[in-house]
C-alpha cells in the first residue's frame, strides 16, 4: 500500500512525462545523438567534477574534524554546518555576486562548493559517528594513525558519495547559476540549457530523452553508495561506545579557523550582504507585510509537505527493514528528485488535470503531491539511517518478552529515533521552500514566496529583492534554528 | 482480527497522514466556496507590471481575475508548457504574452481560439499588430533599443546601429541577450525577414567574433550597463526605463533610424480554445485592448508604448512616428521561431 502511495505521488507523474520517449521515438533519438548535447553534458560534468573535487575533501575533512577529533566548539560547528545548504544557490549568487569579481566556471564551482558541501559533511559525519571505540582502538593498534585515517575514510566514503550525488542532482538540473554568473565574459551553456531549449521548442520527446543521461548519471553512483552504506551500516555493535576523539595538538585552532571561514562565507556573508542591500529594517518589514499572505501560505505548505513526507517515510523505512535488498526502494524514492523539475511538472499536469480532480489540481493539493513526491528522499534518508542503526538487542528483548511489532515500533523505535524524525522534518521543510520550477507550472504555485521573489528579481527595486531574499532565507532556516534551540544537537541526515 | 501489528501501525500512520493532509488542505485553501464570477489569465508579464491593469478591470466589471504568471528566470517556458499540456482540458481563458512568438506557436498548436467578431476595442490597432485571422491582438509595445552607459561612452562615439555590436572598437564591451527566448529571440528571428539570411548570419557571426557579452535577460543586461560592467547593449524600452528610474547614467538610442528602423514588439492577447469562462475572457480581452489599459501601461514605470493613436502618456514614452519602426510580419516570424531557436542555441554556445 505504501509503495503504491510512493508510486502515485512521484513515479506516475515521472512515467507520464517520460512516456514521450516512446510516443515520439524519432524526436527522442535525434535529441540523444544531437552533437550539441554531449559537449554540454561534458561541461556540466566538468563543473560537477570540479565541485566534487573540492567539495568531497573539504566536506570529509570538516566531518572528520567535527566528529573524530578534539576540535574546539565542534558541537556548535556541527549544529551550524547545515546552514549554507538551506540558502538556494541563486540566493548565494544574488548576495555576493558583485562583491567578488569572479565569473565563469570558477565562480559557478565556488557557489556550488559553498552551497552543497554540507551534504557531504552531514552524511559523512553520521557515518563517522558510528565508529565504535573498540573498532577504532583495534585499527590504531594494527596500523597506527594512518590506518585510522584510512579506515575512517572507508567508513565515510559511501555516505559522502550519497552527499555528492544529492549535490549532483541539483547541479545537473540547474542552469540559472551558470547563466547568471556568465552574464559578463565567455558564456557557459550547460546540460540543463539543452533540456530547457527542447521545452522552449515544444519537443517533449526530446526533453524526456535529454533528461535520461542526467538521471543515469545520478542513479548509478547512488545505487553503488546506497548498497555500500547498507553493507557498512548493517553491523552495529549492541554495546556501542563511540570512539574517543583523536588529539589534534596545536593545529586544531588553525583547523577551527577553516570551518569558521566556511561558515562565514556560506552563511554570514550572504545574510549580511542581503541585509546591507535591503538597506533598512523598514524595507524588510514592508516587504514582509506585503508578502504576508504568501509567507503564511508557503510556511503552511512547507509544513504540510514535510509532515506528509515524514509520515510516509516512517512506515516506508520500517518496511524497508524487512527487505533483503532495500536499496531499490531508496532508488524509487530518489528517482523523482533526479528528474528535471519541468518534466515532473508536465507529468503532474497529465496525471491531475482531470474531471473530478479540480479540487486537487487547482488548489494546493497538487503542490503537496509534487513536493512530497519530489523530496521524499530527504525524509527517508535520515529516518531510514536511524532505523538501521538501532540497537537490535533491545528490539529482540522486547520481542522475546511478547511485544508485537506495533508495540515495539511505538514504544522503542519511535522514541529512539524521535530526534531524527524531527530533523528529517526540518530538512524536508527547508527543501520544499527552495522549489520553484515544478510549482511554477501549477496555479497554486504562484502563491508561494519563492515565486514572488523570483518574479520580482530584475523588475523590482534591488533593495526590495534583497529584502525578499532575506525573508525567504529566514523562513527557510527558522525550523532549523528552533530545532537547534530545543534539541541542542546537530541534525542527523542519514 | 489478528492483523500484523506493523500493518496496523502503517495504517495508523497513513490515516494520520491523510487527516493531516486534509487539515492542511483546509487551512491552505481557506473555507467555503467562491461564487464570484471569474476569468483565468495566464500571463508571461510579471505580476507587478500587469497588476494595475488587472485591478482596474476587476474594479470596473466585478469579475475576479485569477492570475498565473511566470518569472524572468523561467522565461515563459513553464507557462507555455502548462498551456500546451492543458490543451485537452484547458484551465486558462486568456493568454497575455509579453511578445509575439510564443503566441503564434500556440496558435499553430491549436491552443488558441479565433475571436470572431474581433473585440470592439481592437478597431484602432494598426494592422501590423493584429493577426489577420483574429487569433491574437497586439497592444502596449516595447521597442528594442540600445541602452548606453553615458559615463563610459562619449557623446561623439554613441552607437546608433545594431551593427555597432560587431564594430571592432567595441570588442568585449557590448552585449546581447543569448537569443533563445523572449524579445531577443523574436528580434533576431525578425532580422532574417528584414535583412535576409546572409546579412543576419553576418551580424550574428560579428556579435560572436566581437566577444559580445550574453547576459541571461534584458533586465539583467540593462542593470549591467547601468552598473558600468558593459558599455552598451540591446534591451527593451521597459527594462531601460527601470534602470533609468533607479538613477543609473544611461540613455536609450533607437537604432537604425536611417535604414531598417527600430524593432517594436507588442504584448499580445489571445483567447484559449475551450477555456472555462468564454464570456468573461472576451470581456477581459476587450479591456486589455482598450485605450484605458494602454494608458495605464504607458504610465507604468516600465512605460509601455501605446499602439493606438492619441493615448495619454509620459513625454519620455516615445511612440511610432517619434521614431522609425521596423516593418515586421509577426506571423512569419512566429512560424520560423523554432528553427531559428535551434540555430541560435548552436551558435551562441
Amino acid at each position: 500500500m505504501l509503495i503504491v502511495v510512493v508510486v502515485l505521488l512521484g513515479l506516475v507523474p515521472v512515467g507520464m512525462a517520460m512516456a514521450d520517449l516512446f510516443r515520439r521515438p524519432a524526436e527522442a533519438w535525434s535529441a540523444l545523438v544531437d552533437p550539441v548535447l554531449w559537449p554540454r553534458i561534458g561541461t556540466s560534468l566538468l563543473i560537477a567534477l570540479l565541485t566534487l573535487a573540492f567539495m568531497l575533501p573539504l566536506g570529509l575533512m570538516m566531518a572528520w574534524l567535527l566528529v573524530r577529533t578534539n576540535l574546539p566548539a565542534r558541537r556548535l560547528g556541527m549544529m551550524l554546518i547545515p546552514f549554507p545548504l538551506f540558502l538556494p544557490p541563486l540566493v548565494h549568487v544574488l548576495s555576493w555576486f558583485g562583491v567578488i569579481p569572479l565569473s565563469g566556471i570558477p565562480a559557478i564551482v565556488l557557489v556550488y562548493v559553498i552551497a552543497f558541501t554540507p551534504f557531504v559533511v552531514l552524511l559523512s559525519a553520521r557515518s563517522l559517528e558510528q565508529i565504535s571505540r573498540a573498532h577504532a582502538e583495534t585499527v590504531q593498534l594494527m596500523g597506527g594513525k594512518r590506518a585510522v585515517l584510512l579506515d575512517d575514510l572507508r567508513h565515510a566514503l559511501p555516505a559522502a558519495t550519497i552527499g555528492g550525488v544529492l549535490a549532483l542532482v541539483f547541479m545537473l538540473g540547474d542552469f540559472a547559476v551558470a547563466d547568471f554568473l556568465t552574464s559578463v565574459g565567455p558564456k557557459v551553456t550547460v546540460y540543463a540549457d539543452t533540456i530547457y531549449v527542447h521545452h522552449l521548442a515544444q519537443r517533449s520527446g526530446a526533453a524526456a530523452a535529454t533528461a535520461v543521461p542526467g538521471i543515469l548519471l545520478c542513479l548509478v553512483p547512488l545505487i553503488w553508495a546506497l548498497r555500500r552504506r547498507r553493507q557498512l551500516g548493517a553491523t552495529v555493535d549492541p554495546r556501542f561506545e563511540r570512539a574517543e576523539p583523536l588529539t589534534l595538538g596545536g593545529t586544531r585552532w588553525g583547523l577551527l579557523l577553516l570551518i569558521v571561514i566556511y561558515l562565514l562565507i556560506g552563511t554570514a556573508l550572504p545574510l549580511i550582504s542581503l541585509a546591507w542591500q535591503a538597506g533598512s529594517w523598514t524595507t524588510i518589514l514592508e516587504q514582509a507585510r506585503g508578502a504576508s499572505d504568501r509567507i503564511m501560505f508557503t510556511v503552511l505548505l512547507g509544513a504540510a509537505a514535510a509532515t506528509g513526507m515524514v509520515l510516509l517515510a516512517l512506515p516506508l523505512m520500517l518496511f524497508a527493514q524487512r527487505l533483503r535488498r532495500a536499496w531499490w526502494l531508496d532508488v524509487l524514492i530518489f528517482l523523482p528528485l533526479a528528474v528535471p523539475p519541468l518534466i515532473l511538472g508536465v507529468g503532474l499536469i497529465r496525471v491531475w488535470n482531470r474531471p473530478l480532480l479540480d479540487a486537487i489540481y487547482l488548489g494546493p493539493g497538487v503542490l503537496l503531491i509534487a513536493l512530497i513526491g519530489r523530496y521524499l528522499a530527504f525524509a527517508a534518508l535520515p529516518i531510514g539511517g536511524s532505523i538501521e542503526r538501532l540497537d537490535r538487542s533491545m528490539l529482540d528483548a522486547a520481542r522475546l518478552a511478547g511485544a508485537g511489532r506495533f508495540v515495539r515500533t511505538v514504544r522503542i523505535t519511535l522514541p529512539l529515533i524521535a530526534s531524527t524524525v524531527i530533523a528529517a522534518w526540518c530538512i524536508s521543510f527547508c527543501f520544499t521552500l527552495r522549489e520553484l520550477d515544478t510549482l511554477i507550472m501549477l496555479r497554486a504555485g504562484q502563491r508561494t514566496l519563492p515565486f514572488h521573489l523570483y518574479s520580482n528579481v530584475v523588475f523590482a527595486r534591488q533593495e526590495d529583492v534583497a529584502a525578499l531574499a532575506l525573508i525567504l532565507a529566514g523562513v527557510t532556516i527558522m525550523p532549523l534554528l528552533l530545532y537547534l534551540a530545543i534539541a541542542r544537537r546537530a541534525i542527523r541526515f542519514l | 482480527m489478528n492483523a500484523d501489528p506493523l500493518r496496523r501501525g502503517c495504517r495508523f500512520a497513513s490515516n494520520a497522514g491523510l487527516v493531516g493532509t486534509i487539515l492542511a488542505l483546509m487551512l491552505l485553501t481557506g473555507c467555503g466556496g467562491d461564487e464570484q464570477e471569474q476569468v483565468v489569465l495566464y500571463s508571461s508579464l510579471n505580476e507587478p507590471t500587469a497588476r494595475p491593469v488587472i485591478d482596474r478591470f476587476e474594479e470596473k466589471t466585478g469579475i475576479r481575475v485569477i492570475f498565473q504568471g511566470d518569472t524572468e528566470r523561467d522565461k515563459t517556458v513553464g507557462l507555455v508548457q502548462s498551456l500546451l499540456e492543458e490543451r485537452h482540458r484547458p484551465r486558462a481563458d486568456v493568454f497575455w504574452n509579453s511578445e509575439t512568438a510564443n503566441t503564434v506557436r500556440l496558435q499553430r498548436e491549436g491552443v488558441l481560439a479565433r475571436l470572431d467578431p474581433p473585440p470592439d476595442s481592437a478597431a484602432l490597432i494598426p494592422d501590423a499588430y493584429v493577426d489577420p485571422e483574429g487569433y491574437w491582438f497586439g497592444f502596449a509595445a516595447r521597442a528594442r533599443v540600445l541602452i548606453v552607459n553615458t559615463d563610459l561612452v562619449e557623446e561623439a562615439e554613441m552607437p546608433n546601429s545594431m551593427w555597432d555590436l560587431t564594430d571592432e572598437k567595441w570588442r568585449g564591451k557590448a552585449a546581447l541577450v543569448r537569443p533563445v527566448t523572449g524579445t531577443t529571440l523574436t528580434h533576431m528571428t525578425a532580422l532574417y525577414e528584414i535583412i535576409g539570411e546572409e546579412e543576419t548570419n553576418r551580424f550574428i557571426q560579428g556579435v560572436i567574433d566581437n566577444e559580445c557579452h550574453l547576459p541571461p535577460g534584458n533586465g539583467r543586461l540593462a542593470q549591467l550597463v547601468g552598473q558600468g560592467q558593459i558599455h552598451f547593449g540591446f534591451t527593451d524600452t521597459s527594462d531601460f526605463r527601470l534602470v533609468k528610474n533607479e538613477g543609473y547614467p544611461v540613455i536609450a538610442i533607437y537604432p537604425d533610424q536611417d535604414s531598417i528602423g527600430t524593432m517594436l514588439i507588442p504584448n499580445t492577447v489571445s483567447k484559449i480554445r475551450g477555456g472555462p469562462n468564454p464570456e468573461n475572457a472576451r470581456k477581459l480581452i476587450n479591456f486589455l485592448l482598450s485605450e484605458e489599459a494602454e494608458e495605464i501601461l504607458a504610465h507604468h514605470p516600465r512605460g509601455h508604448i501605446p499602439l493606438k493613436p492619441d493615448i495619454d502618456r509620459p513625454e519620455e514614452v516615445l511612440v511610432p512616428g517619434d521614431f522609425e519602426v521596423m516593418e515586421v510580419d509577426f506571423q512569419r516570424v512566429g512560424e520560423q521561431i523554432t528553427t531559428r531557436l535551434d540555430q541560435f542555441d548552436r551558435r551562441f554556445r
